[in-house]
């Protein structure tokens, strides 16, 4: 079984007037850089979704880069929509208290 | 008339005559001395008393015969009057005599007619069998062994009348009249009709049969197959019997009187059926046979309807019973977990048996128990056994507690309610024994089986009890044994106790674990008692699987905390719950994240996760120069690590020294509820 780091993945997608960013893996100390990296890139829309569906694992480091990327959309005037992860993942944002004030939605295909 | 009358008639005319003749004056003028004077006394005297004498005996002969007359006009009257049939044969066997009771016997008109008949003729007319169907020679009759000399009992036979099929129990009798010379002259025979009798007795004899049958039965397949049986061929030559409540059909044979009967198979009001009776031949399906038939039916339906009942206890019991025990033994983690349970009894005799496994705090409870007694008041004094058990020992944690307020419970009910419990509380490499009345648990380390703890009073005894509590030390591979003493009192083939030292041989030779022990009792137990147990039986077996640890060192790199998630996965998966794994893995990589970022050093993570029965233990050392966790809000610095152990562990610390080493622990054992 490889590192976290080579299981992860982030895929970027412009799909009309917005950008899909999809993540895939573990979500942690290594990982976050990687979708710092690619948030940045899908700055050029006006609205951003970001889908934790295929994500496996979060932890604060993940939660505190996903904070981020909401706040960084804020103040850019951007739009942030973050589509639901499994429960495993939820539950980590749930025990943070940090559930509502993201900008969760649910997931569309 | 008597003799002395006689004589003295005889003296008067005597007297008279010699005075006559004295008196005549022959003798006058005659001597005394001479022949003369006697020869005419001589002459007349014994004359007179001739005549007399004469007179008396003509007398006496015509009164004897008006007597002779007078008895024979009697005798004749009670023979003419009589049911039973009185015959008189000479010694060439014809008939001298029959009485009109005779003549009905034989369906003749009359005594004359028959007595007219030659000997043998009127037998002809009849079928003649002793009771169990074999036919009789007529030659054995009673009347013609005293015909031809021979000795004669009663004899009883079934005579059946050739011309219309009727049929009579007859007892005849016999009894020679010898001459004076001791020649046979005459034969006297009398017959007895004992139908009547005989029928009751048959039909006794029937209903006795009949309830004894009912009494054994216990499926009504049996119930109706038995009375098929009884009726057939007693009663009739064909018997059907058929349940459900569309009883009364017609027929399907022709109606013929005699024939065809039907009676309904009842009980009370309802009825449960119909028993349809035929015969082939013309028979007595009136008045006795009916009432017989009628008597069947109810008697199996009361049966029918009694074996419903059992059966529904039964269904009812079984019930209760399943209620008793718990659906599986649940998963104690580090604990494998084995049992075995035999009820014994019929499936209406619920058990007193119990056992339960619950989640405690700080660890799991095993309790074994017996209630005393059998049926439905035992099933539910177990629950409510059960139940206490278990709630008082979660509410405090110990057993002994649960113990004072069981015993209390008991002593507060009505009639005398004893039970004997042996519970045993498992933690991390440690179990506690606490023992009322009960068979101690064995504690099988290493091939070596020996009880363990201390036994106190059984429960619902005494007011003031107390139990003592024996703590003892587990190794990996040791195996605790729980058992009812069911187990001991096992009966062998012999007559012989099972008992302890039989129990404490078979575990010695067991094979590791848990299901090798449970296995080895059974097997030890069948192999004794092979004609069965004699109470329920009732064995669990846990074995200490050792504490689960790992202990790895990470490089403090930024995949350290991927690599510490995979080394506690592997290790815990399976142990614990999903939901708490998946917890788990997020503050084991809180911990790491925390001691690479702020853990100073280049040194290894020092990374040691532990699972007991109680409780998961993850701690994390840094090899820095150590580092106090901050306050636990989260704030731009960070602090959502330890916020996350703060919310999600059940208990967390910090250790100082070379480095900084902090640790979670989650409990396995929740609050009530949870478990298994």
């Amino acid at each position: 079984m490889g590192t976290a780091d080579e299981e992860f993945t982030v895929d970027v997608r412009r799909d009309g007037d917005r950008t899909h960013v999809a993540v895939t893996g573990e979500l942690d100390l290594a990982t976050v850089p990687r979708l710092a990296q690619a948030m940045r890139e899908a700055d050029d829309m006006a609205t951003v979704v970001l889908d934790l569906r295929d994500l496996r694992f979060l932890d604060t480091s993940g939660l505190r880069a996903v904070i981020d990327e909401d706040q960084r959309a804020t103040a850019a005037g951007r739009r942030l929509q973050i589509v639901r992860g499994p429960a495993a993942v939820q539950r980590v944002f749930s025990l943070a208290g940090v559930e509502d004030r993201l900008p969760f939605v649910a997931g569309e295909s | 008339m008597s003799l002395v009358a006689g004589v003295r008639e005889t003296a008067i005319v005597a007297a008279v005559a010699v005075l006559a003749v004295l008196g005549a004056g022959l003798w006058a003028g005659r001597d005394l001395d001479s022949w003369e004077y006697w020869l005419p006394i001589v002459v007349v005297v014994p004359g007179g008393i001739a005549a007399v004498l004469g007179t008396l005996v003509r007398r006496r002969l015509r009164r004897s015969a008006r007597d002779l007359h007078a008895a024979e006009s009697r005798l004749e009257a009670i023979l003419h009057n009589l049911d039973e049939a009185v015959m008189v044969n000479d010694a060439n066997g014809r008939f001298v005599y029959a009485n009109p009771a005779a003549a009905r016997l034989v369906r003749m008109d009359s005594a004359e007619a028959m007595v007219s008949q030659p000997p043998g003729a009127v037998m002809e007319l009849f079928e003649v069998t002793l009771e169990d169907g074999t036919p009789v020679d007529l030659d054995d009759l009673p009347s013609r062994r005293i015909l031809h000399g021979l000795p004669a009992q009663p004899t009883l036979v079934l005579n059946r009348v050739l011309a219309t099929g009727e049929e009579r129990w007859l007892l005849q009798r016999a009894t020679a009249v010898l001459d004076d010379d001791g020649e046979l002259a005459l034969v006297v025979s009398v017959v007895e009709d004992v139908t009547q009798a005989k029928r009751a007795e048959r039909a006794q004899r029937l209903l006795a049969d009949a309830a004894t049958l009912l009494a054994a039965a216990e499926r009504a397949e049996a119930m109706i197959e038995g009375i098929e049986g009884i009726v057939v061929p007693r009663l009739a030559d064909g018997c059907a019997i058929t349940l459900g409540e569309a009883g009364g059909a017609t027929a399907s044979a022709p109606a013929e009187p005699g024939r065809l009967l039907v009676v309904p198979v009842t009980a009370g009001a309802r009825r449960l059926g119909t028993m349809r009776l035929t015969a082939e031949t013309p028979r007595a399906f009136d008045g006795d046979g009916a009432v017989l038939a009628e008597e069947l039916g109810r008697r199996l339906g009361a049966a029918l309807h009694a074996a419903r009942l059992t059966a529904e206890r039964a269904e009812i019991a079984h019930t209760l019973q399943a209620g008793l025990l718990p659906a599986a033994l649940p998963r104690v983690p580090r604990w494998q977990a084995a049992s075995l349970y035999r009820p014994v009894g019929e499936a209406n005799e619920v058990g007193g048996d119990f056992y339960d496994a619950f989640p405690t705090p700080g660890g799991w409870t095993i309790v074994v128990g017996d209630v005393a007694g059998k049926g439905p008041r035992a099933a539910s004094l177990t629950g409510m056994t059960r139940h206490t058990l278990r709630t008082a020992t979660r509410l405090t944690g110990r057993l002994v507690h649960a113990y004072a307020e069981l015993n209390q419970a008991l002593l507060g009910e009505p009639s005398l309610s004893l039970c004997t419990v042996g519970g045993v509380r498992l933690a991390d490499a440690w179990a506690r024994i606490v023992s009322a009345g009960h068979p101690l648990p064995v504690l099988v380390r290493g091939g070596v089986a020996t009880p363990v703890g201390r036994t106190g009073p059984l429960l619902g005894a005494y007011p003031e009890s107390s139990w003592p509590e024996i703590s003892v030390d587990l190794e990996a591979g040791d195996v605790l044994v729980l058992y009812t003493d069911g187990v001991l009192d096992a009966v062998g083939d012999a007559g012989e106790r099972f008992g302890e030292e039989r129990l404490l041989a078979a575990l010695t030779v067991a094979e590791p674990g848990a299901a090798g022990a449970v296995r080895a009792v059974g097997e030890a137990l069948d192999a004794f008692a092979a004609t069965g147990q004699r109470d329920d039986t009732a064995v669990i077996a846990v074995a200490w699987e050792g504490v689960l640890e790992i202990r790895e060192e990470l490089p403090a790199t930024q995949i350290a905390p991927a690599a510490a998630r995979r080394a506690v996965r592997g290790c815990i998966d399976g142990a614990v719950p999903r939901e708490l794994l998946d917890r788990a893995l997020v503050l084991t990589s809180e911990l790491v994240t925390n001691a690479v970022r702020h853990g100073g050093g280049a040194g290894p993570v020092d990374l040691r996760a532990r699972v007991g029965t109680t409780a998961l233990r993850v701690e994390v050392r840094d090899s820095g120069n150590g580092f106090v966790p901050g306050p636990v809000t989260p704030g731009p610095e960070g602090g959502w690590g330890l916020a996350l152990v703060e919310q999600a562990a059940d208990r967390w610390g910090v250790e100082p020294g070379t480095g900084t080493a902090v640790w979670f622990e989650m409990d396995l054992v929740d609050a009530p509820g949870a478990g298994g």
